[in-house]
């Protein structure tokens, strides 16, 4: 960690006297060329695509104060480069046209030096061929596998967040080799559920373990109990992964279905995200298993980095604001802004990233970033960034819930999340 | 030879009966005149002729084709215009564009003449840019005539064309009739008497849904029956 | 008449020149804009065919939208075609589509026909989501920059696009003008204007609507298809009932049944949205409260008032 901070301070160093010594030969230079270097004391602009309003606004709240909060902690450490960060934040409703506006938006009107922070799939997949074509350095925070899946541009990346393919796939020794290995899954039948339903289907089938059943919801079903007539007897595991607002009823209703005997559970804490596990028609979930991104609550060997980054976002032990709690924060996922923000960081740092003209020299310098440590600058564990498919591969987390909180009771390997490459972004041209 | 023949046409709403087992012939070159009190179903005959509606029984016969089976659009395709009870013109488009609409078998090069003339014909010539809902209510009937000529049917069927106009207007209309009775068989309900009298060759009176009586106008007007079913209304 | 025809020849003529010609002095993030805007403004010209000038009200119009965009999209996608046939296949999905959702449809009039027009997008968004193999559902699929080469021209490229825009929105607005010249676009007023004495004149009212409904659908999927190519995306949310319910708006605030309404009103709406957004994250209250505003004030539009007050000519 030492090693880490040190490293930063350098560059910081070497960017002020590099601003010094330009400000002292200034007033021999043409104003043209003064104003070119004054730029370079100007903040460094980090256009945030935030999911303000539409489906995604509670995971935008959330994204938001990890953000502010780890830009002003950027601001006091000095910046980037000797130039202060300041986040540009732009709404795109959670909508894909949108979303691909509001990256031209922030790279041409307000003249952002990167894009960041957008979550929801679709806006990614919608905004991504633009950000490459306007050579913007789009950094997302999605979970989602079109990153590493060769889908999208050179331009894309996902240093922050691990996807939801190596999610998967790190689930299956543990579901298999301690819960059971006949599994039925339920999912919602579009893009998310498919991507568990496969993923999950051939990483359990590889340990050993088979998939009975798949029952794919239609995403306007508000009811759920006709469908569990179809999980097979012998079910010894059920996964679900329902999210949007009929999840209290999917859980509600699964509940009265089984009664006191049911299989085990294993869901992804996606359905659960800013929702209290307080909530009524939540009990039945207590025994149940969850992946977690980032445990939610804090746990007993709780590190100082986790400590660190809740309280500079304002999140209590519960993983709900400090100020309101019954704000539930989206602690499985945000993290990854703070994360991102601090390897854009580190990308200019080393690019020595003075303005627009060192773009391609900033994803060539976060393609090398490589090894990530835990640390304050990433509290969620440390990271293991793929320079050829643009995403960053860590560990995982399974918790249980246990009298109304999650208790960690596995933490995956990073190679338990490995898979091989689908893309080499690296041989496209910049 | 019958231009128009009708055969058992009867019609029914929920159990009331509109217009009952009426058979009708029409000849060519005729000025014909359907009379009869509120509610003797005249407009529902009419419009079962030109099918504005359906009927429960009975045929339709024109040009010596049975149309019983044929929408509205293809009667009127076959020669067959109707003129509205409730003037119903295209309010928002000018008077040119609403005749312009009615003579739509014309070539648009030809579109021009026929459609002054139609205008002149009706005597609104000079209103032709003039939107159609800003005209009088008497002008706008007088419109619905010109849209029926534009269309240079071989049966042009008048639905109380001189309700609402002013005796100038009338006496103008009966001529224009008169100058039409060469070219076009018209069937036309009427309750204005004078106007029945003057052009019409023969009268059909319906009362109750049923053929009542049928004749010469004088021969009509002097009948018992018809005077008692328009109660004393004077003839 | 004539003098009008004249007046109007100038205007959108004189409004393609313009479009053609500000390119070059417009910034950047504004040439974008208005490559996307003139994109709309074909599918709004699309809409405005049914709405404005038939009179139909359907809410299902982002079917057609969608139709286009993923009948060029996943004939790249899934069969590798090149741009030009795959813009083909677009337009001729929209066309099918509408024709039979038409058929359908038509047999119903008034609001049955608005909900039976937004229950057959409905099971179009759907499906698009359940055929996510091939369509990858909500996320949509990118089209890559070496897919969107046509004849050459790198269609990504910014200028290439902005013209690209341009050549589909003029052809949209050309076919307005063009038709709204022919008896068949006269019949169509007619309908809007009095549907049964319009088929008392002897008009196939079925027919034309039929008409009018392939029309309007098949320009509509022009510009879904135009959109995918343009902007490298395809995605289910463009198949969602808030693409139904955007033309609907974009029209009624530029003036339905004027040629040039769908223009005006897709600008309007775009940098309302794009500036309000700056200010407040209800920036759709604010959308709402000037579309109250423009129907109380302006109850035919913008391009409707301007017609009423002072260019009774327009189109």
């Amino acid at each position: 960690m030492t090693r880490k901070i040190t490293e930063p301070a350098g560059q910081t160093r070497r960017g002020a006297l590099r601003t010094l010594a330009a400000g002292a030969g200034a007033a021999a230079l043409p104003l043209w060329a003064r104003y070119a270097q004054a730029q370079t004391s100007e903040p460094i602009r980090v256009g945030f695509q935030v999911h303000r309003t539409g489906i995604g606004a509670a995971y935008g709240r959330w994204y938001d104060r990890t953000t502010q909060a780890a830009a002003k902690l950027i601001n006091e450490a000095g910046g980037i480069n000797g130039r202060p960060l300041e986040i540009v934040a732009e709404d795109d409703g959670t909508d894909a046209k949108r979303g691909a506006e509001v990256v031209e938006k922030l790279a041409t009107q307000l003249r952002c030096d990167v894009g960041f922070g957008t979550l929801f799939s679709h806006v990614v997949i919608g905004s991504a061929p633009r950000a490459g074509e306007l050579k913007l350095p789009y950094f997302v925070v999605s979970e989602g596998h079109h990153v590493a899946s060769g889908m999208l541009n050179r331009w894309t990346l996902q240093p922050g967040i691990t996807d939801v393919k190596s999610q998967v796939q790190a689930m299956a020794p543990y579901v298999s080799s301690t819960l059971g290995k006949k599994v039925t899954m339920i999912f919602p039948d579009f893009a998310f559920g498919h991507d568990h339903r496969d993923y999950f289907t051939a990483a359990l089938e590889a340990q050993g373990g088979q998939v009975l059943e798949h029952i794919a919801i239609p995403p306007t079903e508000t009811s759920f109990t006709r469908y569990f007539p179809r999980i097979p007897r012998d079910t010894e595991v059920i996964y679900h992964v329902m999210v949007g607002p009929a999840v209290l009823t999917f859980v509600k209703e699964l509940g009265e279905f089984f009664g006191p005997s049911r299989p085990e559970l294993f869901g992804f804490i996606d359905s659960l995200e800013a929702v209290s596990l307080a909530s009524p028609g939540l009990e039945f979930l207590d025994g149940s298993y969850f992946w977690e991104g980032n445990p939610r609550y804090a746990q007993s060997d709780q590190t100082s980095h986790d400590a660190f980054f809740r309280e500079q976002v304002g999140v209590d032990e519960n993983g709900a604001s400090v100020s309101d709690p019954d704000d539930v924060s989206t602690y499985a996922h945000m993290f990854g802004c703070w994360e991102t923000l601090y390897v854009i960081k580190k990308g200019m740092e080393i690019a020595g990233y003075q303005g627009p003209d060192d773009r391609a020299a900033l994803i060539e310098a976060v393609e090398g970033i490589g090894e990530m440590e835990l640390s304050d600058q990433h509290p969620q564990g440390a990271k293991r960034f793929n320079g050829k498919t643009h995403q960053a591969f860590g560990h995982q987390y399974i918790s249980q819930v246990q009298g109304g909180k999650l208790i960690k009771v596995h933490t995956t390997s990073i190679e338990d999340t490995l898979y091989p490459d689908e893309v080499d972004y690296t041989t496209q041209s910049l | 030879m019958s231009l128009l023949r009708t055969r058992g046409l009867t019609r029914r709403f929920d159990g009331l009966t509109a217009v009952e087992d009426v058979d009708f012939d029409l000849p060519e070159g005729q000025v014909r005149a359907l009379i009869g009190p509120n509610g003797a179903g005249k407009t529902t005959f009419v419009s079962m002729l030109c099918g504005r509606i359906w009927p429960t029984c009975g045929t339709v016969e024109f040009a010596g084709r049975d149309v019983s089976a044929l929408p509205a659009h293809k009667r009127i395709a076959l020669g067959m215009a109707y003129t509205f009870q409730i003037t119903s013109v295209f309010p928002r488009l000018t008077v040119a564009e609403n005749v312009g609409l009615a003579a739509r078998r014309v070539r648009l090069e030809g579109e021009g003449a026929r459609l002054a003339q139609a205008l002149k014909r009706v005597g609104l010539g000079a209103h032709h840019k003039a939107l159609a809902g800003d005209l009088s209510y008497g002008h706008q009937r007088l419109l619905e005539i010109a849209m029926g000529l534009a269309q240079e049917p071989r049966l042009l069927i008048l639905d109380e064309p001189t309700q609402g106009l002013t005796d100038a207007e009338i006496d103008a209309f009966k001529a224009l009739v008169r100058a039409l009775k060469a070219a076009t068989t018209i069937l036309l309900i009427e309750h204005n008497m004078s106007v029945v009298m003057e052009v019409a060759d023969r009268v059909t009176v319906l009362d109750f849904g049923k053929v009542l009586a049928e004749g010469p106008p004088a021969a009509i007007r002097a009948d018992r029956a018809v005077q008692a079913a328009y109660l004393g209304a004077p003839a | 008449m004539n003098e009008g025809l004249g007046k109007s020849a100038a205007l959108h003529v004189g409004l393609i020149v313009v479009l053609a010609a500000i390119q070059f002095v417009l910034p950047e993030y504004h040439q974008g804009n208005l490559a996307r805007i003139m994109v709309l403004a074909g599918y709004a010209a699309g809409y405005n065919i049914l709405f404005g000038y038939t009179g139909l009200l359907s809410l299902g119009h982002a079917l057609f939208f969608a139709a286009g965009m993923y009948g060029m999209g996943l004939s790249i996608r899934l069969l590798d075609a090149a741009p030009a046939p795959a813009l083909l296949a677009g337009l001729a999905a929209g066309a099918v589509v509408s024709l039979v959702i038409g058929v359908l449809a038509l047999r119903t009039a008034g609001v049955a026909f608005m909900i039976v027009t937004l229950m057959f997008a409905q099971a179009g968004y759907l499906t698009i989501l359940l055929m996510g193999a091939y369509t990858r559902g909500d996320e949509g699929f990118v089209i890559s920059q070496a897919q969107r080469v046509m004849w050459g021209i790198d269609l990504s490229d910014p200028v290439n696009r902005y013209y690209a825009a341009l050549i589909l929105f003029a052809a949209c607005l050309l076919v307005t003008l063009r038709l709204l010249r022919t008896r068949f676009g006269r019949a169509l007023i007619a309908i809007r204007e009095n549907e049964e004495r319009a088929r008392m004149l002897g008009y196939d009212v079925f027919r034309l609507k039929l008409g009018a409904v392939v029309i309007s659908g098949t320009m509509s999927a022009a510009s879904g298809a135009a959109y995918g190519l343009l902007f490298g995306y395809a995605g289910a949310g463009f198949a969602s009932v808030q693409y139904s319910i955007f033309p609907l708006l974009w029209v009624l605030l530029g003036g339905a049944g004027t040629a040039l309404g769908p223009f005006v009103g897709t600008l309007f709406m775009f940098y309302l949205i794009d500036l309000s957004s700056g200010l407040t994250t209800a920036y759709m209250l604010v959308a709402g409260v000037v579309l109250v505003l423009v129907t109380l004030f302006a109850p035919q539009g913008l391009a409707g008032e301007l017609r009423r007050r002072a260019w009774r000519w327009l189109p």
